[in-house]
């Protein structure tokens, strides 16, 4: 069964077909390409809004093809989804015109983009594990060719890295889905949902399996360290897609398979929770001395996305319901942030925070919209961020879980961890002495600076009217939850404010105890700007020579936390024995043969 | 199907015709002619023979006495894999081995090979079938040798000594089961043994264990694996895509799949061996292609891994079928017969694409290659499909295969081994990554500057198999499943049917 005539169908296959002509529309002219790149990208959120509106909270069939396994579906979770992947997908369209002019093979890029976007609205739309999985892997691979699209060594190196860790994630969940398989006779799944199969924690155990694909895509800690590497590495407009949209649809997975056909497991509520709770720390704490923008929010990322997974290991409704929003804030607010990133590296042309100061006056629109982001991330009012923070907040502390206390300690600790590092993007950015790099800078064109408003305005919008979105985006894809008023929680929000207090006192007191600085004096000549500067970079160099955290900082720096070099390491001892034993000698090889050939006799006749 | 004999009559006839050609037109064409006209009838022949089974009584004398050919769904669907990449590598050579001088004796060697190889397939005896492994094995050792440089002669003389122990264990095995049973004919030993009932006999347990290193060495398993990185990586471009290609699926794989399931029966341990001989196999191969820095060692690596992936499909095909879990066996050795016609078809492509690379660069260093996307777009892009497909990223053609052994192994309780496969599906993609990162991605350094893409010809076969490489996942579709892949599982499940069908009982 194919339902043509349905919006949200030719929502799945436009992105594709966008991605066969644009490159042919390419060889004949510049302009008609980005054109047609830009209308299929508008045409993409249209279908989005419009099938999502015509949902009206039921759900429809696209494609329905059981027996080969092929099952799109849109419902109201994933009609969020689609909508989201297309706003910013639109949006890193639009950037790119401008963005990506410094760079060749335009042709390839906007093909890829409008692959990796297919992929990633077919993902979330497939209602089958196994059409999920291949859908998956396209976008996997389409974002790998988007990472190392500069061909740098940098860039490589961390595609290779992002595609070896998605793909082992991958074939774990690809096992975990033919268990499903097995255990469960369908792989459809609202019928898995349906079919409670879980509910014996014996077998929910292989949903392990589920949790290292998903939680690699998420960025989950400790399969969180591709992901560092991979944002930076891409252009900003593809960085925006990845950390705004793309881990989010490992996220959206992971409500469907943890909280729609798992039925709550203590295991597996402490499991979540933790790993919650540790990404949430891990991603704050490094993010607080990192020196690259990119790389900083690319933290910040996975810091945000320990909230997620922490309301969705709560397993309550709230919970659940806090975690979705997060993830519609977080795809808002993370998107403008790497999309102003971008902005930023296009006009000064550096990454690097010690390079840059006093944009704000240079930049006033991105600085605005910057700004927009990084409180609505850091969670604060009214902004969307502090809502769904919030609703995290308050879902804890109705949390029947033994470590719920502890759970709230970490979200406090990463509350106050947010403000404090992304105060430091801000304050080094846009305020401050010029730097050479920042000297020339202007406003962005139009291209950049309205997919950027529109974000912001967004992100003001769902803070000023919180209600909208909870009643019809988020109760219509998880069921009505019982929401008190926003300040009918005082606890849950003190808790929030104090936070926030508290970020804002790790930002400010290393700055008040450190020496005021004074224009170096040296027979007379000034030195140059850059030198005599508050370099607000290195604010939190401090926390680094902190007792407690100096084994973890520096272990982190050298990349020995990293699950992947670990693996590296392993897999290279093995290689260098295994290639010691081939000597290339052949009466070894022929000892081998011989050796070979006793073990089989002894065990065949041996066994009987 | 008369002309079934003609798959094994015309490669050897051109075996010998065409290196006399060297002696009366060195300069012409006829040689490429004459190639691409046996190949090609080998070819049709093969794809003619799907669907068509029976016996070829060779000088009319009926099975028991005379040697008969045998036409099943598993002989046609390997002589299709054998014939069709043998036709795409003619294509080929008549290209790249143009600089050659003795391209009669390089033919001559080729067609004994092929003709080895399809008599292989095709006998109905056992005798018969060490005949035919030995002219494909000798033809091989030849082969490896043909650049006649330091390097090659020493690859061709460890190639030679390992492969002769490997043969003279699958002579002592037929000597054995002759022994056994007084008989030489394969369905005459099936039925035999098969009337006395399970087991038979340490006689038979010797000889299974003979059979399993002889056809293992030729399959190359670890621990009988050490001539094949040295000779696949020495070989010219085009025979390193036979030898990697089909030699070693059809000297070993193949015999493994008819000796031990329809002939003298496979058992629990038997099955144990072939499937952890298989994950060893992936395991070690793998990782030492990881560490390799030659393109075509590492490839040759990379088929070791590949191999084991479906040696050990058979294996776990085989242990359901003791246990009489027919549904999975049969989806075990449909995959792993799958991945079998994957492998052949992407390891072709990449050893073909390696030796246009090699002759390009003048290198097989990957560490000296560097931006060849931007220089040979084209071989770069069939490159990529062919690693896309050997590590296993959907939907390229080695994906499917793959996840149905998966399937099978997960679903027959197989956890363990089920957690191999993926393991080395990651590391698969890692070693592959690291071709593409060294060698097409990137700047291009200065050296490589004038490099130019391949030429048309050996561009038509690498194209093709690179079509392969997305298209051949379709063969598990439905429709094309009963086709080729069903037949295969179907002689592999029915031991004894092969030889009802051969006796014609």
């Amino acid at each position: 069964m194919v339902a043509w005539s349905e919006p949200a169908f030719w929502l799945l296959l436009l992105p594709f077909g966008a991605a066969l002509i644009s490159p042919l529309l390419g060889l004949v002219n510049r302009r008609l390409r980005n054109g047609f790149v830009g209308l299929a990208a508008l045409g993409v959120l249209a279908l989005a809004l419009l099938a999502f509106s015509r949902l009206d909270g039921g759900r429809l069939e696209l494609v329905s093809l059981p027996q080969y396994h092929i099952i799109f579906r849109l419902d109201p979770l994933s009609g969020i989804m689609a909508s989201l992947i297309s706003l910013l997908g639109a949006a890193a369209a639009f950037s790119s015109f401008r963005y990506m002019e410094r760079y060749s093979r335009l042709n390839q890029y906007y093909a890829l983009l409008m692959l990796f976007l297919g992929a990633m609205i077919g993902a979330v739309l497939a209602a089958d594990l196994f059409t999920m999985f291949v859908l998956w892997e396209l976008m996997t691979l389409a974002a790998f060719f988007l990472v190392i699209f500069d061909e740098k060594p940098e860039s490589m190196a961390a595609g290779i890295k992002y595609l070896v860790m998605s793909e082992a994630g991958a074939l774990a969940m690809l096992a975990g889905m033919i268990l499903t398989q097995w255990f469960a006779g369908t792989a459809d799944i609202l019928e898995l949902a349906r079919s409670r199969f879980l509910a014996d924690p014996a077998i929910a155990g292989f949903l392990v399996l589920f949790l290292l694909g998903l939680g690699v895509k998420a960025g989950m800690a400790p399969l969180h360290t591709w992901l560092p590497d991979a944002h930076p590495a891409a252009p900003s407009p593809i960085s925006a897609l990845l950390s705004g949209v793309m881990i989010k649809v490992g996220l959206f997975w992971m409500v469907r398979v943890f909280s729609e056909m798992l039925p709550p497991i203590l295991t597996w509520q402490l499991v979540l929770t933790l790993l919650g709770a540790a990404t949430i720390l891990v991603g704050g704490m490094v993010a607080l001395v990192q020196t690259d923008i990119k790389r900083l929010i690319a933290y910040s990322s996975i810091s945000q996305i320990g909230y997620i997974i922490l309301g969705l290991g709560l397993a309550t409704s709230l919970g659940t319901a806090g975690a979705l929003y997060h993830l519609v804030n977080h795809a808002l607010f993370k998107g403008l942030l790497f999309l102003g990133a971008g902005a930023i590296i296009y006009r000064c042309g550096t990454r690097n925070l010690e390079e840059l100061g006093g944009l704000g006056q240079r930049m006033p629109l991105t600085f605005a919209c910057f700004l927009v982001a990084a409180l609505s991330l850091s969670g604060v009012p009214p902004l969307g961020g502090f809502y769904s923070k919030w609703m995290v907040y308050q879902a804890l502390v109705e949390s029947k879980l033994a470590i719920a206390p502890l759970l709230l300690g970490v979200a406090l600790a990463g509350t106050a961890l947010t403000l404090a590092y992304i105060l430091k993007v801000v304050f080094t950015a846009f305020f401050g002495p010029e730097t050479p790099a920042s000297r020339e800078a202007q406003e962005v064109g139009l291209t950049m600076a309205i997919p950027m408003a529109l974000l912001a305005a967004l992100c003001i919008f769902l803070g000023v009217f919180p209600s909208w979105p909870i009643r019809n985006l988020i109760e219509p894809a998880l069921g009505r939850i019982r929401l008190v008023g926003v300040w009918d929680a005082p606890l849950a929000t003190g808790l929030l404010l104090l936070g926030l207090a508290i970020g804002l006192l790790i930002y400010l007191v290393p700055r008040a105890i450190r020496v005021r600085p004074v224009p170096a004096f040296l027979g007379g000549e000034s030195l140059a700007g850059e030198d005599t500067r508050v370099r607000g970079t290195e604010i939190y160099g401090s926390l680094m020579s902190l007792k407690a955290l100096e084994r973890f900082y520096r272990q982190q720096g050298l990349g020995n936390l990293d699950i992947y070099n670990i693996a590296r390491g392993i897999r290279g001892g093995l290689t260098r024995a295994l290639r010691w034993a081939h000597s290339g000698l052949l009466p070894n090889y022929i000892a081998w043969v011989l050796a070979g050939l006793i073990l089989i006799l002894f065990l065949i006749l041996g066994g009987r | 199907m008369s002309l079934v004999f003609l798959l094994v009559a015309l490669p050897l006839g051109g075996g010998f015709f065409l290196p006399l050609l060297d002696k009366f037109w060195e300069e012409s064409r006829a040689k490429e002619l004459l190639a691409w006209a046996i190949t090609l009838t080998t070819t049709v022949l093969a794809f003619l023979s799907l669907g068509w089974r029976g016996i070829y009584q060779m000088s009319g004398w009926p099975p028991p006495i005379g040697i008969n050919l045998v036409v099943d769904g598993l002989s046609a669907a390997m002589l299709i894999v054998v014939n069709a990449i043998a036709l795409l590598v003619v294509i080929y050579s008549s290209k790249y081995m143009e600089d050659w001088t003795p391209t009669g004796k390089f033919y001559g060697l080729f067609f004994l090979m092929l003709a080895g190889m399809n008599g292989v397939i095709l006998t109905g005896d056992m005798f018969n079938l060490f005949v035919f492994l030995e002219i494909a094995s000798i033809a091989s050792y030849a082969l490896v040798g043909f650049r006649r440089g330091g390097e090659e002669l020493e690859a061709a003389f460890k190639y030679l000594v390992l492969g002769s122990i490997g043969s003279s264990f699958v002579i002592f095995g037929v000597g054995l089961l002759y022994a056994a049973t007084g008989n030489l004919n394969m369905a005459r030993i099936s039925l035999v043994l098969a009337e006395r009932g399970g087991g038979g006999g340490a006689l038979i347990g010797i000889t299974s264990a003979f059979f399993l290193v002889g056809f293992g060495l030729k399959a190359a398993l670890v621990p009988f694996h050490a001539w094949l990185p040295d000779a696949h990586s020495s070989a010219p471009a085009p025979i390193s895509a036979m030898l990697s290609g089909v030699l070693i699926k059809v000297l070993g794989v193949y015999c493994l799949m008819r000796v031990f399931f329809n002939v003298i029966g496979i058992g629990e341990v038997q099955a144990n061996l072939l499937i952890w001989g298989g994950a060893i196999s992936m395991v070690l191969g793998a990782l030492l292609a990881v560490g390799q820095e030659d393109f075509k060692r590492l490839l040759a690596y990379s088929s070791i891994s590949q191999v084991g992936y479906i040696v050990m499909a058979l294996g776990i095909g085989g242990s359901l079928l003791l246990r009489g879990e027919e549904a999975i066996a049969g989806l075990a050795l449909l995959g792993g017969f799958f991945h079998l016609i994957n492998h052949a078809a992407n390891k072709a492509l990449l050893f073909l694409n390696s030796g246009a690379i090699e002759e390009a660069t003048g290198t097989r260093d990957l560490s000296k290659m560097g931006g060849l996307f931007h220089r040979m777009p084209l071989t770069g892009m069939t490159t990529l499909f062919g690693v896309l497909s050997i590590a296993g990223i959907p939907p390229f053609a080695g994906f499917w295969s793959k996840l149905i052994i998966i399937v099978a192994a997960l679903w027959g309780g197989f956890y363990p081994e089920a957690a191999i496969l993926i393991a080395v599906s990651v590391l698969t993609l890692a070693y592959y990554m690291r071709v593409e990162r060294e060698a097409f991605f990137g700047p291009v350094p200065d050296r490589l500057k004038s490099v130019r893409e391949a030429p048309a010809m050996m561009n038509l076969a690498t194209v093709v198999l690179a079509l392969g490489a997305i298209g051949l996942g379709a063969l598990y579709l439905p429709g094309l499943r009963e086709l080729v892949l069903q037949p295969v599982s179907q002689v592999l499940l029915e031991g004894l049917r092969y030889a009802r069908m051969v006796l014609g009982g």
